[in-house]
């Protein structure tokens, strides 16, 4: 079987097992808060890293009070 | 809803007009994209070159010099190699001061057990004929100190050694490389749910070293198909989230691996091209850093340059790396058709944020649209994820199951990650009864 057939009997089995019990994980987000189950919508993850392994990462930009990017276009292309 | 009657091209890509460019045409867009680029990389040479930046409010803002110098010898040589008429031979001179000062030749005797990247520049721009006898050697020196293997490094950053390697003594890696791309993002799948960008990253610069950045033919570890799959799931995470600097990466792995660009892969480039229009050069996200408006003159052009280079430089090197030959326009959104109700059930099911991939997805003909049912599949995924919505995520992949579109990662992840929290709550919901009786 191909991988991608194997990832689609995945989701096959999942679908057909029918394990996932939606009143037992509304319970659950109930009484637990809804913020564990969900994940910060503004951010992609978190960067680790020392000045070498840097190399390639961006560097952080400070968005709070944000402006429009095209405000600095001068700046950025001289033009 | 769609906007299915507005055949438009997305905002700011009157250009090229998708499917109708000539060959000729696009690659004039994508040498125009890219000279944009080196543009930016002489300023940021003028105004970062010496010093780094210093001046960010929090510590991760700051860097040294030798970032933006390694970054822009990468511009330099992938420009170089693919669009030799994009103007990099004045950047190129200027750059060689800098990869080769005193502080350098310091940095490099220093720390032997990152001399490798430490000497990225140098390199980069021995490899283009801007050769130095005397910086190679002390190189040769440090490379061969007891201390060369003391900094441990994760495997995509092992490649990128290997990589540098390779072209300072000008010989190809051999077997090696491809005993540590089994190890990396080329070997095996990341978490496309809820991986770091760290891991996100990681995907993305592993094809750049192991193919140096698309000139050599390796033998993958898997199927490119697969990589390219988990690929179109980062950049919809990235477009999402407004990243466009892991956008652009996550695009640059069809020319890297020289594959077709998917019609996701192609929206992606669309959506970057028409920001960057729009913008003016490509930011990397929806907003800029307000600390800008409180400085003037050369303070603020340094931190409009130090927060925005590395975007441009990635949009650059994107457009230089989509000129290889064999490459067809990154432009043109073309594949399976899917039924136009499952586009517009798709896209209900995502909430509008006002993230630039939804204006450019309005301004899509229907036959255009038509071909994005799996990154829009990708994107409600992502989304219903993030806001904890199981039971929109049960959906989406029985509408996948349905649909012949339950193939990828994304979706065999999603089934894995319910069946877990599945066997959790049910496993809490066990133990709670049997404690009540």
């Amino acid at each position: 079987m191909s991988n991608a057939a194997n990832r689609e009997e995945i989701v096959r089995k999942f679908l057909g097992s029918k394990v996932f019990d939606f009143n037992a994980f509304g319970k659950f987000v109930a009484e637990n808060g809804a913020s564990i189950a969900s994940a910060s919508e503004s951010e992609f993850g978190f960067v680790v890293g020392n000045r070498f392994i840097r190399y390639c990462i961006p560097p952080v930009v400070e968005v709070e009070q944000g402006i429009n990017p095209a405000a600095i276009r001068n700046e950025v292309t001289g033009r | 809803m769609p906007n299915l009657q507005d055949r438009t091209a997305a905002p700011g890509c009157n250009r090229i007009a998708a499917g109708a460019a000539n060959p000729a045409e696009v690659a004039q867009d994508l040498r125009r994209r890219l000279q944009l680029a080196v543009r930016i990389a002489e300023r940021t040479l003028q105004f970062l070159g010496k010093d780094g930046f210093d001046g960010a409010e929090v510590p991760d803002g700051n860097f040294a010099a030798e970032k933006p110098l390694a970054e822009t010898a990468m511009l330099l040589y992938v420009a170089a190699r693919y669009a030799p008429d994009a103007g990099t031979a004045a950047p190129l001179r200027d750059l060689v001061p800098y990869a080769r000062s005193e502080q350098m030749r310091w940095d490099v005797v220093r720390y032997p057990s990152v001399c490798l990247q430490l000497a990225t520049p140098h390199i980069l721009l021995s490899a283009l004929g801007h050769v130095d006898q005397d910086f190679d050697e002390l190189l040769a020196r440090s490379w061969s100190a007891s201390a060369r293997a003391g900094h441990e490094v994760v495997p995509y950053r092992e490649l990128e050694v290997l990589w540098l390697h390779a072209l300072w003594r000008r010989e190809r890696p051999g077997p090696v490389c491809e005993e540590i791309a089994r190890k990396t993002a080329l070997g095996n799948p990341i978490d496309l749910l809820n991986g770091t960008r760290d891991d996100a990253y990681a995907h993305t610069h592993a094809p750049m070293y192991a193919t140096n950045f698309g000139a050599w033919q390796v033998t993958l570890p898997r199927p490119s198909g697969e990589f390219l799959d988990e690929a179109g799931s980062v950049l919809a995470r990235a477009l999402v989230v407004e990243d466009y600097d892991l956008a652009g990466e996550a695009l640059m792995a069809w020319p890297l691996l020289s594959s077709h660009w998917s019609p996701a892969a192609a929206f992606g480039f669309r959506v970057l091209a028409s920001l960057e229009d729009k913008v003016g050069f490509l930011p990397a996200g929806r907003s800029a850093s307000g600390r800008i408006r409180r400085l003037n003159g050369h303070d603020k052009t340094r931190c409009a340059l130090a927060t925005s280079y590395h975007t441009a430089y990635v949009m650059g090197m994107l457009c230089a790396v989509s000129l290889k030959d064999g490459m067809a326009s990154p432009f043109d959104i073309a594949g399976a058709a899917y039924q136009m109700d499952l586009i517009e059930m798709l896209y209900a099911a995502i909430p509008r944020t006002g993230a630039h991939w939804e204006n450019a997805f309005q301004s899509l003909d229907a036959r255009e649209q038509m071909a994005l049912a799996p990154f829009l599949l990708d994107v409600a995924l992502i989304r219903s994820s993030r806001s904890g919505d199981a039971a929109r995520m049960v959906h989406l992949l029985q509408t996948a199951i349905t649909h012949g579109m339950a193939h990828t990662a994304l979706c065999s992840q999603s089934a894995e990650y319910l069946s877990r929290l599945g066997a959790m709550v049910d496993g809490r919901h066990t133990v709670s009864r049997l404690s009540r009786a």
